[in-house]
């Protein structure tokens, strides 16, 4: 079996509102807000400001170090890492050995570097537990981290996606321990790859000869800035998690109304408002995306850091984390709390 | 206290379509009219179809690769896309050319748990292809340069399960045990092989027009640092993973002649010998590794109880190493 010891997170101090946006594109704090319910987020970027900034590692380390303290652990105690993240401090190694570094951890700790989307921190979830059930680990640091802002296209032509994406790091602690701990009872992951062209971002790209050209940075072609067909991730989404909470409840002979608390990734406030209403609003959906807006991989960790400290989970509940994103990937893990 | 499953390696293909890369020991290039994503569909395809199995016979799929089709989402959800009707799980590692041992390592915990009774792992490198463009530009130094001329493109696919057979799997597929297996990450070597774009924490852009003139979106190696920070390591895994009484002995790093530039040559010392992926087959990524065992299978170099060392090492630096016994 696997525990979830501890979970904590990290996020810019820099808060960006809707009007502050709206210097640079064309919209408007009620715009933004009747199509994703976000008022503001946070962001390590300035503006168009050029400087090299706060690493997406430095961020995890953060909040790394709390989830170990609260885990009631030692940095020596953790044996292995999975990194979920799109935004990585480079392509090639990416972000965990630096990560490692700064912690001043142990050489022989291998760190995975998963690359998983919104689905990021379930998937790196699952991983975290076939080592423990397989007793290849005793502890786990589970991060999902991002740095949305430096990749967003702040004029007009890319507001469909700047408006959405920010800044968060959140690490959990797994471990085969029970004491003091909540228990990571199923977890489902599905993935459809039909859509793969529906959410993502082209360039770099591995697809044709030059893996990046001087015209994929013309702004009117975007092609290294994020894109988006809205409605149809919305539909999609809509469909696909209320059904994993469904297909994850009945599988492991559980009833919705024994289901406390679901927290979603946050990707727009309408999609939790849809899966709640699937639900009849019966069941109690978490949202914080109004403060923080879509922070991907890290998404779930910074909902599940954030409703614990506002007691919204007592022992002995049942909570369901969920996510759905590019891919397109989707999950959802029960826990006992 | 042991898992009572055992994690077993099957269904090995690599090159993919044999059209692709008719020798891949003299091509380093799959064409360009090719995506990462075909080339890892048609391997699974071959993988499957050559040992009787289907994708419904599949619970989770690995991909292993630093070179997707696009930034994101990655090759796993691109590749999975090319078969239609499958929904399994697809995830996506980047571990540079210890890209196999991490999936490997991954696959069999999943197996040897219960978690899931098969896993397919897919390792594409289309590390050719991004040099391509180096002739359009300019700033050439050496450490750039040392990387351009070992790299080159290939993929191959696996499956592990918890079972030699499969039901429905054909007696004449390959398949090996998997004995013993570590991974470990040395981040003093984060520096030495690696690309410094795009960079999440470069503001307002991770990548610019500059950086692209730059090359800096191109891997660099510091040959002689890789060299330095991983020796240690090598050692320290070796020890742990022995090479005693193994038959054949494939190492990959992403240099030629690794072993002799570490002075290690000695320490390793399998009876038929040591392959050095980087030397045969030029540098492949994660998918250097199958690409040799393939080789060695098509070449009946085994008999049953033979034993196989295999070891990477990578960006990071992060590195790998299973001994698995070739069954039948």
């Amino acid at each position: 079996m696997t525990y979830l010891k501890s979970v904590s997170g990290y996020l810019p101090d820099n808060i960006v509102s809707n009007q502050y946006l709206s210097q640079f594109m064309d919209t408007s704090d009620e715009w933004i807000q009747a199509r994703s319910g976000i008022k503001e987020r946070r962001w390590l970027r300035k503006g168009n400001q050029v400087f090299r900034g706060m690493t997406n590692h430095e961020m995890v380390f953060n909040a790394a170090k709390e989830a170990i303290n609260k885990a009631q652990l030692s940095l020596s105690d953790i044996d292995l890492i999975f990194y979920a993240t799109i935004t990585p401090d480079n392509e090639m190694p990416g972000s965990g050995v630096y990560l490692k570094k700064l912690l001043g951890m142990d050489q022989s700790v291998p760190v995975y570097e998963i690359r998983n989307q919104c689905s990021g921190f379930l998937y790196a979830l699952q991983a975290a537990r076939a080592f423990i059930e397989n007793q290849r680990s005793a502890n786990v640091l589970v991060v999902g981290a991002e740095i949305q802002s430096s990749g967003l296209d702040l004029s007009t032509s890319g507001r469909n996606t700047a408006v959405l994406f920010a800044d968060g790091a959140g690490v959990a602690v797994l471990s085969g321990q029970s004491e003091d701990a909540h228990k990571l009872l199923a977890l489902k992951l599905h993935s459809d790859g039909t859509f793969a062209d529906k959410l993502g971002i082209k360039y770099p790209g591995y697809c044709r000869r030059e893996i990046i050209r001087p015209a994929d940075f013309d702004s009117a072609s975007g092609e290294i800035y994020p894109y988006m067909d809205g409605k149809f991730v919305f539909k999609m989404a809509s469909i696909k998690m209320p059904e994993i909470i469904n297909e994850i409840l009945s599988e492991n002979n559980y009833k919705l109304e024994q289901l406390k608390l679901v927290i979603p990734h946050q990707a727009n406030l309408r999609i939790i408002q849809m899966i709640s209403a699937s639900f009849g609003d019966k069941v109690k959906v978490f949202s914080n995306i109004q403060h923080y807006g879509n922070t991907t991989a890290a998404s779930i960790p910074l909902a599940l850091t954030e409703a614990e400290e506002q007691g919204m989970m007592q022992k002995g509940d049942l909570i369901c984390l969920v996510s759905f994103g590019a891919g397109f990937s989707w999950g959802a893990a029960l826990i006992l709390w | 206290m042991q898992n009572k499953n055992k994690a077993y390696l099957l269904a090995l293909n690599a090159y993919g379509n044999q059209d692709l890369c008719p020798d891949c020991r003299i091509n380093k290039h799959i064409p360009d009219n090719i995506l990462p994503s075909q080339a890892a569909a048609d391997c699974i395809k071959n993988s499957l179809e050559n040992a009787g199995l289907q994708f419904s016979d599949i619970d989770f799929l690995i991909s292993a690769s630093s070179t997707p089709d696009f930034n994101n989402p990655g090759l796993s959800q691109s590749v999975l896309g090319k078969f239609e009707g499958v929904n399994i799980g697809a995830m996506e590692i980047r571990q540079s050319a210890a890209g196999f041992h991490y999936a490997l390592e991954l696959a069999a915990n999943f197996v040897e748990s219960g978690i899931y009774n098969s896993v397919l792992i897919v390792c594409t490198e289309f590390l050719a292809r991004a040099f391509y463009s180096m002739k359009e530009t300019h700033k050439i130094d050496a450490e750039l340069k040392n990387a351009f001329d070992i790299c080159a493109d290939g993929v191959a696919s696996c499956i592990v399960c918890n079972s030699q057979s499969l039901p429905g799997v054909r007696e004449s597929t390959a398949r090996f045990l998997i004995k013993e297996r570590k991974i470990i990450s040395n981040q003093d070597g984060a520096e030495t092989f690696g690309t410094s774009v795009p960079s999440s924490s470069q503001f307002p852009r991770r990548i610019t027009r500059e950086d692209v003139i730059n090359n800096l979106h191109l891997a660099r190696i510091d040959k002689k640092n890789f060299v330095q920070k991983s020796k240690n390591s090598l050692i320290n895994l070796i020890a742990e993973i022995p090479v005693s009484g193994c038959k054949h002995l494939i190492l990959t790093a992403p240099l030629k002649d690794y072993l002799a530039e570490a002075g290690l040559s000695l320490v390793l010392n399998s009876s038929q010998g040591v392959i050095e992926t980087s030397n045969d087959y030029a540098y492949r990524g994660s998918a250097s590794q199958l690409i040799a065992v393939s080789d060695l299978l098509k070449e009946s170099q085994f008999t049953a109880g033979d034993l196989l060392h295999t070891i990477s090492l990578g960006a990071g630096i992060n590195m790998g190493a299973a001994r698995l016994e070739f069954i039948a």
